[in-house]
């Protein structure tokens, strides 16, 4: 008989991982893998909306609708390592997209809604899959 | 005339008898400046020591393990003499040296700020500059205890008094400041350096005992040049930032709580990423042909008695008596467990290889001063299998299990995986030829895979050898490939 342990112990496992990325997991693993972002309360219908799209193709998200600023929700989300984050505004409302800002870059790249949940959803598996 | 032998097989003889430092002078100017201590006859010594008699000897620089680890143990000194001066009626305990520095125990009523460490350690900096002289006395046992008593050091005078009758202890004297101590030392406070830093101060109790009073114990760490200190830091800070127990918080996955030591509070979203390493393991092994069961947390006694856990393992189980007096285990492991499902499903040696998985918790006492957050707990969740084959099957099944755990690894990210292949220990179960057997067919399935690997005698489980998988980059452990008979 063989025994086999593909990790020992999954606690230890999933330590070793976030000590191996410093909590950067890659995008399929993370387990909070967006927030959603209004950058005022006028743009929270949209944001709703947007966030239940997103986690209806598989990639798990929130919305965040606290009453903070959006460089502290930046901030704060970035700490948790989030792996992207979409801000909604007018821009974005009007033309039915998504401004993505990933984890630990200032840049920020708009994308289409559908191509955001067709290019993400690609990417939310491991690579063997 | 002692004739002196050095490492290379040269000897010197010398018409008088030398000290150490001599005899590193004579070798060359350069090896005599940066001489730490001197090993005779395989006994490390002061540069000091003096040598009368034909002899080995060994001189240690602070390149080498032994004279980094004298400089570690002398910062050490001058961290306590550094506390007493400026903190008069602190009283010292023990200084030891550790991995990549020492600490010292002080019984002081007063808390040591950041601000003290400070302190100390521009007063440490004082006492390198005065380059103080080393001297060392031996003492009779007695005449140590009532000077130690005499001055107020209690705790020196109780180590004292538990060295045995009659023997005699050597004290070192760095100027008026003294310590109980075996040596060796530097010959003097200015050889330490200035490469150091403390680094915190934590509780300790006296003796590691959690009846006796409480000490402040401050960590140091010390090199023997600005740039090994330098990088030192530089590695503690980046492991600082990587910390996982640091991240759980930051990123709200877990916590710990003293009344579960060792088993983890999972919040939502470690939760959720331990599920998500669940159901991604799930479909590859039914793709690689598992069969997931679940057997039982706690089993009968006669169970653990009977796999040999019972009297091997014992000291790690969890045990519980129930109400009509029976003795049950939790389970360490989950072998026992699969065996049972194993004996009640085969139906004839066509159905082999039959590979069984479990995502079983288990539950394995270990000391509370070794747990670590999640890398090393009391109660986890094995991503187990067991794979019952044919003697046949053994190295082709090893390889497809080890390529399968690699190709999972890739995954995750962990590229650069080393194995450990481990043979037969002391403390066994079975046969001899039958280890013959497991570890060739084990060993064969090593070399078949064309990874690196290494092979670590007498370093297997109790029923069988092993292979780990190693992570380069973290140096750790991750998964293992074991053979029972």
């Amino acid at each position: 008989m063989l025994h086999r342990a593909l990790f020992g112990s999954l606690e230890r496992f999933i330590g070793i991982l976030i000590e191996n990325y410093a909590g950067k997991f890659p995008f399929w693993i993370a387990p909070l893998q967006a927030v959603v972002i209004p950058i005022s309360e006028e743009f929270d219908s949209y944001a709703k909306e947007v966030n239940e799209k997103i986690n209806n193709a598989g990639i798990s998200s929130e919305v965040d609708l606290k009453n903070h600023n959006l460089n502290y929700k930046i901030r704060e989300h970035s700490l948790s390592k989030i792996p992207l984050l979409l801000i909604c505004g007018k821009k974005e409302v009007d033309s039915n997209s998504v401004t993505i800002r990933r984890l630990d870059t200032n840049k920020q790249e708009n994308m289409e809604l559908n191509l955001f949940l067709e290019t993400f959803s690609a990417l939310n598996k491991a690579s063997s899959n | 005339m002692p004739l002196i032998t050095l490492p290379d097989g040269n000897t010197i003889e010398f018409p008088n008898k030398v000290t150490g430092l001599e005899v590193a002078e004579k070798i060359s100017k350069s090896l005599s400046k940066q001489a730490t201590i001197i090993s005779v006859n395989e006994e490390l010594k002061d540069l000091s020591f003096v040598l009368d008699k034909d002899c080995s000897v060994k001189i240690f620089t602070s390149k080498d393990k032994e004279g980094l680890e004298t400089i570690r143990h002398d910062t050490a000194h001058i961290t306590a003499m550094a506390v007493q001066e400026l903190f008069p009626g602190t009283q010292v305990t023990i200084g030891p040296i550790i991995e990549n520095g020492f600490y010292y125990d002080f019984s002081r009523k007063e808390p040591f700020t950041e601000d003290d460490l400070n302190k100390i350690e521009n007063k440490m900096k004082e006492i390198v500059d005065r380059d103080v002289p080393t001297t060392r006395e031996v003492w009779k046992r007695d005449k140590a205890i009532s000077h130690f008593k005499d001055k107020g050091e209690i705790y020196k005078a109780e180590i004292i008094e538990s060295i045995p009758q009659g023997e005699d202890v050597s004290i070192y004297f760095h100027g008026d400041w003294h310590d109980l101590c075996r040596g060796p030392h530097l010959s003097s406070t200015g050889k330490i350096g200035k490469y150091f830093k403390l680094t915190k101060v934590s509780g300790a109790y006296w003796r590691g005992d959690s009846n006796n009073e409480m000490l402040q114990r401050i960590y140091g760490t010390s090199w023997a040049s600005q740039k090994d200190l330098d990088e030192y830091l530089k590695r503690i800070e980046e492991a600082e930032k990587r910390d996982h127990r640091k991240l759980g918080k930051e990123m709200d996955l877990f916590h710990f709580r003293e009344e579960s030591p060792g088993s983890v509070f999972w919040h939502e979203k470690g939760w959720k990423l331990f599920q998500k390493l669940v159901a991604y393991m799930r479909a590859r092994q039914e793709k690689a042909g598992y069969k997931e069961v679940n057997t039982p947390e706690i089993l009968d006694r006669s169970l653990w008695e009977k796999s040999g856990h019972w009297e091997k393992y014992g000291e790690h189980m969890y045990t519980s008596q129930t109400p009509d007096e029976k003795i049950f285990a939790i389970k360490p492991m989950n072998c026992p467990g699969h065996v049972q499902v194993f004996n009640q499903g085969l139906k004839s040696y066509r159905d082999l290889p039959l590979r069984i998985s479990e995502f079983g918790k288990v539950h394995r006492y270990e000391p509370s001063g070794a747990l670590h957050g999640l890398l090393r707990v009391r109660a986890f969740t094995q991503d187990d299998a067991h794979i019952f084959c044919t003697e046949d099957q053994i190295t082709s099944e090893c390889l497809i299990v080890t390529n399968l755990i690699l190709d999972i690894y890739k995954d995750l990210g962990f590229e650069d995986v080393i194995l450990k292949y481990s043979d037969r220990p002391d403390l066994r179960v079975g046969d001899d030829n039958v280890w013959d057997k497991a570890e060739k067919a084990l060993l064969d399935a090593v070399k078949a895979s064309k990874l690196q690997y290494t092979i670590n005698k007498g370093e297997g489980a109790f029923y069988g050898p092993k292979i780990d998988l190693f992570y380069e980059m973290l140096l750790v452990g991750i998964g293992n490939v074991e053979l029972y008979k």
